[in-house]
């Protein structure tokens, strides 16, 4: 079975778990870094990484291209991702329908972009330059959105598109589903009947918190700073339903809790795995 | 959005006193929504910052630092997306910060903390061992180039950079009457952990020189030049227990 349809569950690793995640990595399938964490030239951070690496399956996902920019992704960060690529070989490197750079500034964010004709052109572009600079294929994530730009039931057709022209794979981050459907008053669900499932090699999973605004109205926040949701839970079982097994990652990067709290997240979103596996299964 | 959209979109997500938004059509709650990416974005760059330099955090305190952060990341955002290269510019600001004229020595204690940064990443090198380098007739390594650390970094200050940067370690530690000297170290790494080391002026000269590609009796000739009182085999030996010399090159005569 290859990686991108096992049901492994893992872990976006950080390095103050290096320790504990050596000796007891049991509860781990496979391991989550940001490639713009370990660009610098040598040292600790890729120590850690060559031993993670030895013994479970790593995957590398990017948060710098600014793929939804209305510049070309920067050819000297495309050369050192690439070095970082062949340095520890991912089965997998993911990317975001977003921008973050515009002309010499970036901002470390996940900016929104329209659905429309112009950006479809643009990112399809954007995806090509990067697919053959860095020699592989990508895997694109829905983003999660705040503002009326980048409305949900247009934005799974747009990566359904983006998969079909550039040959990119998805990544379903189903935390993302939900916080983003919240925010444009859409259903889930309805979002999800419009997703090209089978296109799907990675599915993200996180913690999201709430925000009551000024009219009384709740505004999700994709702040990986919980446990995964039980209604993204629920959700992902869904998902898995239709996919059938994918390689999972839960994603907690603020407010990261002790290892013994992950390697129970880890286990709760294994059972809800192979339940929902199960009963697709015997359906 | 088009590309001026995008600039100002940026620019409004840098400015905490910029009004939110203004001409998008996003719908309800465009100010609420949008101060969910100024947060993210200022929040995540003052906390590069913070990791960055966290002695001058501890000299100025959490809540000054984060409107230092403030105003430096408006000055100068990164133009990358690899955070923990943001930013070399940072201790030129800090130096330059009118309010911070009092304290002159807080950019080079801010260099400090960057040079500890860089050593962090910097790439591996396996240090040559004495044993091996005493394997060379003298004569032959003193007309050789030395390849010296790549974490290793020297810096000088008019300031006692060394002993500030070490009383900020230990809070409440403060320097005595009669240490206010102007200080030299170096930055380097062995295995994973960063180390500093106090330089006198003679070693400072003996490191940039091999640096710059001199022998090694130029580089020992030029520091002692410089500096009367330094001993060259001591220097050296220093040079060597630290792990800092990393290849030999030979010189055709």
């Amino acid at each position: 079975m290859d990686f991108a349809h096992s049901p492994a569950i893992g872990l976006s690793f950080k390095p103050q778990h290096f320790a504990d995640a050596l000796t007891n990595m049991a509860a781990v399938d496979f391991f989550e870094v940001h490639a713009e964490n370990y660009l610098g030239a040598g040292g600790e951070p890729h120590r850690q990484l060559r031993a993670l690496g030895e013994q479970r399956p790593l995957t590398i996902h990017g948060v710098g291209l600014s793929l939804g920019g209305h510049h070309a992704p920067d050819a000297h960060h495309l050369r050192r991702l690439r070095a970082l690529l062949q340095r520890h070989p991912p089965q997998l490197f993911s990317e975001h329908l977003a921008w973050s750079s515009h002309g010499p500034v970036y901002v470390p964010d996940l900016l929104p972009l329209a659905y429309d004709d112009a950006s479809f052109a643009r990112v399809a572009v954007h995806i090509d330059v990067a697919q053959n600079a860095l020699g592989r294929r990508l895997l694109i994530e829905n983003p999660s959105t705040y503002l009326a730009l980048g409305e949900p039931l247009a934005e799974a057709e747009f990566l359904s598109a983006l998969h079909q022209h550039t040959g990119c794979g998805l990544l379903l981050d189903v935390n993302n589903v939900i916080v983003s459907c919240h925010n444009h008053g859409v259903d889930a669900r309805a979002y999800l009947q419009h997703f090209p499932f089978h296109a799907v090699a990675q599915i993200h999973l996180a913690g999201h918190s709430r925000r009551v605004l000024a009219d009384g109205s709740e505004l999700c926040i994709d702040d990986h700073g919980s446990a995964t949701s039980d209604s993204v839970l629920a959700l992902y079982a869904e998902v898995l339903a239709r996919t059938g097994p994918r390689p999972t990652l839960i994603e907690w990067d603020n407010d990261v809790p002790a290892w013994p709290v992950l390697a129970a997240e880890l286990a709760r979103v294994r059972i809800a795995a192979t339940r929902a596996l199960t009963q697709a299964e015997a359906a | 959005m088009n590309a001026m959209r995008s600039a100002e979109f940026i620019a409004a997500q840098l400015d905490a006193d910029a009004p939110s938004l203004t001409g998008f059509a996003l719908g309800a709650n465009t100010a609420a929504r949008f101060a969910v990416h100024r947060h993210t974005c200022r929040s995540g760059l003052i906390n590069a910052l913070r990791t960055a330099y966290p002695s001058v955090v501890t000299a100025v305190g959490d809540a000054y630092f984060d409107a230092l952060a403030a105003e430096f990341i408006q000055a100068s955002p990164p133009s990358s997306p690899v955070l923990q290269e943001y930013s070399p510019a940072f201790p030129d600001f800090v130096g330059h910060f009118p309010p911070l004229a009092e304290w002159p020595w807080l950019s080079d204690v801010a260099r400090i903390d960057w040079a500890r940064r860089e050593a962090f990443h910097a790439a591996d090198a396996d240090a040559l061992s004495a044993a091996h380098l005493q394997s060379w007739p003298v004569e032959t390594l003193m007309r050789a180039s030395l390849g010296l650390h790549p974490s290793l970094y020297t810096l000088t200050s008019s300031n006692p950079a060394w002993s500030l940067w070490h009383c900020l370690q230990s809070s409440g530690q403060s320097l005595a009457e009669d240490g206010w000297r102007a200080e030299s170290l170096q930055v380097w790494r062995i295995e994973n952990g960063v180390h500093m080391r106090l330089l006198r002026a003679g070693d400072v000269t003996l490191r940039r020189g091999l640096a710059d590609g001199l022998t090694l009796v130029d580089a020992l000739q030029a520091a002692c030049t410089l500096d009367l009182g330094f001993e060259a085999s001591a220097a050296l030996a220093t040079l060597i227990g630290d792990g800092l010399i990393v290849a030999v090159t030979h010189h055709a005569q």
